[in-house]
């Protein structure tokens, strides 16, 4: 197997280089994309973008609204008293949760590992994230942060819970971030709800993964939360 | 037949078929103006950025060695291995071992051309293990019994009504030509294989050198859930997809979607960096990555070539190829399809195969003119019929009508004769390539008898 490796790199190194020295360019979003949004208006034009690319979201003053929020999104799947809805233990979700009877009445913890099977029974799950980038309205999540890979894409509604401080501009602002925490084994941008376009161009939404995204940002959250 | 044969005889019956020119027609349509509005709504100058991504590109061939070693290095460090493949049979076959030794009956993938490439599902298959394809589209063209028609779109070449024939044939679901319904038929019969394979087999968009981790994009979410719930995870890559540091995607996350599907950015972008970590609730616990040269160190050392290595496989210049457009991707018989798979298949499969790619061109430029990482992708054709010469000895006949027009066109009094006979024979020349007609005179003879006085 090794030398499987070093026939590779052999032939690789052994190769003149035809634009030797050119040096490695230096990557600034505000020099390449139109628009960069401004420090007052993250949160705005995250929410916009989010919009047209067919998510939900809903900026609210104080984590009692986005209790509402949470229970208006899960309502329509309430069947009596069961659990439609599996939540990250997270002490953010935890304070929304504690806002509303209901909401810990049809949701459940996901603490232990759980197999795809019992997953895929539920409607909904409840995650935070790590930034929203307000350029692109994308979310960005890690499997340690955000409850694991599956809590995210299996269940057909994902419910993310963030606050206002978490917004920031650019993409590249992310990256620079998940490079100095990269703590975890998985790190997704996710970026509207799935969708395909494979059937003559016709955009569908909910292909495989959640048919809905909803985002609900806090404006005045408990900065140690 | 020979592959020569064969693309001419698939290329004139496609050409004549105007139900396939009108759909192609239409989804490049579609792709054309999405394409255009992203562009300018979202770069502040295109040209620079596929300059400053063709910038980056090279600086990442240039130390391939020396990327390669530290990605590995990274990410044999966070957990995961990471296996050197020369050939598809070497790639194909470790995969098969990997499903074996996991006892795997059944094993789900995403969208991947490297996998296509090594042929991997005929390898399984054939063992017994069943491939469960995930994307929409590469569903759609495994049901129908047919190779990806695009690298992109695979399923481009199919209407919503032979969709709706098929899944109620294959999956016996109501016949619908319902874009939402058929999608949902696919929803439905496909979260069995995310639940219940033991190994997920993907692709990779990116190999981040500094980071360790493999970069997976998409829209629908099945590479998602390939790569979250089964044990497994298998990642196929080519050697020449590593790109220096994280940081490099904020280019080329939104430089590959807009080229790619005229999105500003996919709807998700995986970011890999190893298997389950001992505080993570699920995810696989065991990760590979196969990192696939099949010719590519050779064609690394070609130096007139190494820029196709920059390839991102964004398939825009299959949309903007009036010779894709016109033959459609199944002429091809290869992999990688277009102006992209006629420069690298000769030289992956063999050139006495696949010489004749390189004529499948008007050299028009238009393949150049879009490629986000600004490869010169219509002259490496013309060096690839250079080579073709030099590799295959070309027939007598060839040589023989070299010679003759080579003698020919040293002259004018000698093109002057040969206009003649070509008037003369022009009626014999085959229908489906008639020319214009040729003037009763030539510009000389007119220009002679002074009718240009006016």
């Amino acid at each position: 197997m090794n030398s499987k490796r070093e026939r590779i790199l052999q032939r690789l190194r052994s190769a003149a280089q035809p634009h030797a020295g050119e040096g490695m360019p230096a990557i600034r979003d505000t020099d390449l994309y139109a628009n960069h949004p401004a420090q007052e208006d993250l949160v705005e034009r995250f929410g916009a973008k989010l919009a047209s690319l067919k998510g939900e979201f809903f900026r609210v003053r104080e984590v009692r609204q986005a209790a509402e929020c949470v229970k208006e999104l899960l309502a329509p799947f309430a069947a009596a008293s069961k659990k439609i809805c599996l939540r990250q233990p997270h002490a953010l979700i935890d304070e929304v949760i504690a806002q509303e009877a209901w909401i810990r009445e049809h949701t459940t913890p996901l603490e232990n590992e759980l197999s795809n099977e019992a997953f895929a029974q539920f409607e909904a799950g409840i995650t935070t994230a790590d930034f929203l980038i307000a350029r692109t309205g994308s979310l960005v999540l890690n499997a340690v942060t955000a409850g694991g890979r599956r809590l995210s894409v299996l269940p057909p509604l994902h419910i993310v819970i963030a606050t206002a401080r978490q917004a920031v501009a650019s993409l590249e602002e992310a990256l620079a971030q998940i490079g100095n925490i990269a703590t975890a084994s998985y790190t997704a941008i996710i970026t509207g709800p799935s969708r395909t376009s494979d059937i003559e161009k016709i955009l569908v939404l909910g292909v495989h993964g959640p048919k809905r995204l909803a985002v609900i940002v806090i404006e005045n959250s408990d900065p140690n939360l | 037949m020979t592959e020569q044969q064969h693309f001419l005889q698939l290329s004139s019956q496609k050409a004549a078929d105007e139900t396939h020119r009108f759909k192609i027609a239409k989804a490049i349509a579609t792709y054309d103006a999405a394409v255009g509005n992203t562009k300018k709504g979202q770069f502040k100058n295109w040209e620079e950025a596929r300059t400053l991504a063709a910038q980056n590109k090279n600086y990442a061939l240039e130390h391939l060695p020396e990327l390669l070693e530290q990605f590995e290095k990274n990410f044999t460090a966070a957990g995961g291995k990471v296996f050197w493949a020369e050939n598809s049979k070497e790639a194909a076959e470790y995969i098969v071992a990997l499903a074996q030794r996991h006892r795997a009956r059944k094993v789900v993938k995403s969208k991947s051309m490297t996998t296509e490439e090594i042929h991997l599902n005929e390898r399984l298959e054939n063992i017994g293990i069943a491939v469960w394809e995930s994307d929409l589209g590469e569903l759609i063209v495994q049901l129908a019994g047919e190779k990806p028609y695009h690298i992109v779109t695979p399923a481009m070449h199919k209407t919503k009504e032979e969709i709706g024939v098929l899944f109620n044939e294959q999956l016996h679901a109501p016949l619908t030509t319902n874009a939402e319904e058929l999608t949902m038929v696919a929803r439905r019969h496909l979260r069995e294989a995310y639940i219940t394979s033991s190994v997920g087999i993907t692709g990779a968009n990116f190999l981040i050198a500094d980071a360790g981790a493999i970069v997976v994009t998409e829209n629908e979410g099945n590479a998602r859930l390939t790569m979250s719930c089964p044990p497994v995870h298998v990642a196929v890559v080519g050697i020449e997809k590593i790109i220096p540091r994280l940081s490099d995607l904020s280019l080329f996350l939104p430089l590959l979607a807009t080229s790619g599907t005229g999105q500003e950015i996919t709807c998700y972008n995986s970011i890999v960096f190893g298997p389950q970590r001992n505080d993570e609730l699920d995810g696989p616990t065991e990760m590979h990555v196969v990192l696939l040269d099949n010719g590519r160190s050779q064609l690394y050392q070609r130096e007139r070539f190494r820029e196709i290595l920059r390839c991102i496989r964004c398939g825009a210049c299959l949309n903007a190829c009036p010779v894709y457009r016109t033959v459609g991707g199944h002429s091809y018989r290869t992999t990688y399809q277009g102006p992209i798979g006629s420069v690298i298949t000769p030289h992956y499969n063999g050139f006495e195969k696949f010489q004749h790619l390189a004529a499948a061109s008007s050299l028009c430029g238009a393949c150049s003119s879009v490629c986000p990482v600004h490869i010169d992708i219509h002259h490496l054709l013309l060096e690839n019929r250079a080579l073709a010469i030099e590799q295959c000895s070309p027939s007598w006949f060839w040589r023989a009508a070299m010679r003759i027009y080579a003698w020919m066109m040293a002259k004018p009094k000698r093109l002057q004769l040969v206009r003649r006979f070509a008037r003369l024979l022009q009626p014999l020349s085959p229908k489906r390539m008639q020319a214009p007609r040729l003037g009763k005179k030539s510009f000389r003879e007119i220009w002679r008898a002074n009718e240009f006085k006016a």
